[in-house]
């Protein structure tokens, strides 16, 4: 029971990645650079999931696959929280932190996972730094009190989606290699989060894109 | 029985996480309230400098 409902729920939340997709498509006015990164991030997930269906049947496509899609998105997702951090966090630390986490990736890829294993330890990095990233979003904000209207920024829901996907993402790479037999229910969290998430996204797209 | 042992492990598991998810999202929503009564008192204070300022221009203008 706990199988199948985990198999409906991670299949609904792949679905559910092409919402933003399609809501970014059809609604093309970019009001920031924040968003046009967004939409871009939304495309690599989109494509990504694709491919790994694609190459499903393969034993080491896949891993590879994963390996790449971290590097883009964590950088992304650093360029996103550059344009709202600096000059709060210098801009060479944004440089330093994209370069040290590629260089990590592919030491991950190399030595510590390898081809054949899915990212854990990177993905585990991204997760820590990505949600560090995101409050200090909100402690600068709540310092400077700079937004007029914090439901109306785009980069406050983006920072909200961060925190919640890459907080259950580090609590499902944490518990996934102690309790091998709860797979199950890791997965239900994890595409209850990734459906959050992709609504969440929509959302921004729709009402600030 | 161990059916019974991986069932109870993962229900403890969603629990644990929905109590997380939960959390956060309660503390999205605390962020929210905090920073909309500090902007609010950030508003409220630069109003009273901008009559008490006003006030002051209106006697100085007044006295002479």
């Amino acid at each position: 029971m706990l199988a199948d409902l985990s198999y409906t729920i991670a299949d609904t939340s792949a679905y559910l990645s092409a919402l933003p997709l399609l809501v970014g498509l059809l609604s093309r006015r970019w009001h920031s650079q924040g968003q046009r990164l967004l939409f871009y991030l939304v495309v690599a997930v989109c494509t990504t999931e694709l491919l790994s269906y694609l190459v499903r049947k393969t034993d080491f496509l896949q891993p590879i696959i994963y390996y790449f899609f971290t590097i883009f998105e964590f950088n992304i997702l650093l360029l996103i929280f550059r344009q709202a951090l600096v000059p709060f966090i210098q801009n060479k630390w944004f440089l330093i932190a994209g370069i040290s986490f590629t260089c990590f990736v592919i030491l991950d890829m190399l030595v510590l996972s390898g081809f054949d294993q899915f990212n854990t330890y990177s993905a585990a990095v991204e997760s820590l730094l990505l949600i560090s990233m995101s409050l200090i979003f909100f402690y600068k904000t709540l310092r400077d009190l700079s937004i007029e209207h914090l439901e109306r920024s785009s980069i406050f829901w983006i920072s909200v989606a961060v925190i919640l996907y890459f907080s259950s993402s580090l609590f499902i790479f944490l518990f996934s290699n102690q309790v091998q037999y709860s797979l199950d229910a890791l997965y239900i969290l994890w595409g209850c989060t990734e459906s959050l998430i992709s609504c969440t996204i929509s959302f921004t797209v729709l009402r600030y894109g | 029985m161990a059916e019974t042992g991986d069932l109870n492990s993962a229900l403890v598991l969603i629990l644990i996480g929905v109590i997380g998810m939960l959390l956060l999202s309660v503390a999205v929503v605390i962020f929210f309230v905090v920073y909309q009564k500090r902007l609010f008192a950030q508003k409220a204070k630069i109003q009273g400098l901008e009559a008490a300022y006003q006030k002051d221009l209106l006697e100085s203008s007044i006295q002479a």
